[in-house]
């Protein structure tokens, strides 16, 4: 499609660009690289500007083309980390942008994604999770004994997380539910095998609730002037980093006397 | 993909630790860690497909020291249940915990955001 020999309504590009918005927060994206990626798009269906303002559960988007304008909000969905999902985004962003695709046709491709997206594998999922942890806490100097409970504590861990996540429940709950349980299994193992460290051990397998890809775009929104949205996101990292504590100390109080 | 995120993170793991081998503190060796993994990826972004500006976030996921965080929140409790003569101890364990993590998260994050404010991603001309 070119912008000289046919333009799409500007409700349809505003349209588009809230969808492009939303996945992209949904995927993990920061908000500097969805301003550009919109802007980008926009500009390629004929807008003469594109302003973007993005809220931790809301986007809005302005469109101007000359003396016509577009105003449009729309919801974001439950943020996450999809690698994935952001690759085949910017695969139809980049279409659109070299004229391979039209704006009807890339608000369908967009709209498909999150079905035509495949994730991987649930127990590939767990096991990487669960060897990951044990390798953090043989860096933080947990002893073998406790590497094999540390893995299977968060393993474990991670289906419980993602069979809650599939039912819905309140992500704050889930992290709190996810860190005891891993964490305790984990004493537990770690206790019955001998290990030296079983505390330090707990921690390591609480590890995989730490939100590291939120916690970066924080300060990235922080330092690129997007305030409001860096203080939702913390705010939100804050609370998940309180609730896996309060796992973790039940659990290491419950298995682990003395502590 | 996978291959290049293993990279990222393997090359910001190393610079880190070279870098506490060399003294200094998990603030400053984070921020070194960053910054290599940042400007390298923006160096190299025009022989990356589509995934370039990801792929530094990617390698400091590592970096983020949610260990540190876990038990500065912890230490935090302890002082509920504290005896008179341990609240000091336990209050300075963990505020210096959470400090440890604020500077090391500004650290990456302000690491990160260089190479992107230097040398920003091209964007299109708005006619």
């Amino acid at each position: 499609m070119n912008g000289a020999t046919y333009l799409p309504p500007l409700s349809d590009v505003a349209r588009l660009s809230l969808s492009i918005g939303r996945l992209f927060m949904e995927s993990g994206e920061s908000g500097r690289v969805i301003h550009e990626e919109i802007s980008g798009t926009a500009c390629a269906l004929g807008c003469g500007s594109a302003e973007v303002y993005c809220q931790h559960a809301a986007i809005i988007v302005t469109l101007r083309r000359g003396e016509e304008f577009c105003v449009q909000m729309g919801k974001v969905g439950e943020h996450g980390v999809n690698l994935r999902r952001s690759e085949a985004i910017r695969d139809i962003l980049r279409r659109v942008a070299s004229g391979d695709l039209e704006c009807s046709a890339a608000q369908i491709e967009l709209d498909d994604i999150p079905h035509t997206i495949r994730s991987y594998p649930v127990w590939l999922v767990c096991l990487c999770t669960g060897l990951a942890c044990g390798a953090f806490g043989r860096l933080f100097g947990v002893d073998w004994p406790a590497f094999v409970p540390v893995v299977i504590g968060a393993a474990t861990g991670q289906w419980i997380r993602h069979a809650l996540i599939a039912w819905k429940q309140n992500i704050f709950i889930t992290a709190g539910i996810v860190s005891f349980c891993s964490a305790f299994l984990t004493g537990l193992g770690a206790r019955l095998l001998g290990s030296l460290h079983p505390a330090t051990a707990t921690v390591a397998a609480v590890l995989l609730l730490v939100p590291g890809v939120a916690v970066l775009n924080t300060q990235m929104d922080a330092i690129e002037g997007k305030p409001n949205l860096a203080a939702a996101r913390g705010l939100r990292v804050m609370y998940l980093l309180v609730f896996m504590t309060l796992g973790l100390v039940g659990a290491q109080r419950l298995i682990l006397p003395g502590m | 993909m996978i291959l290049q995120c293993f990279c990222s993170g393997a090359v910001a793991l190393a610079v880190r630790t070279a870098g506490q081998a060399a003294n200094l503190n998990l603030a400053e060796a984070s921020f070194f860690a960053a910054l290599v993994v940042a400007t390298a990826e923006r160096v190299l972004q025009q022989f990356q497909s589509s995934h370039g500006s990801i792929l530094s976030l990617v390698g400091c996921i590592p970096m983020v020291p949610g260990s540190i965080a876990a038990r500065g929140l912890m230490n935090l409790y302890a002082l509920l249940r504290a005896h008179p003569n341990e609240e000091i101890l336990a209050a300075a364990d963990g505020m210096r915990n959470l400090l440890e993590v604020t500077f090391t998260l500004a650290a990456i994050g302000t690491a990160l955001a260089i190479p992107r404010l230097i040398y920003p991603k091209k964007t299109p001309q708005l006619s």
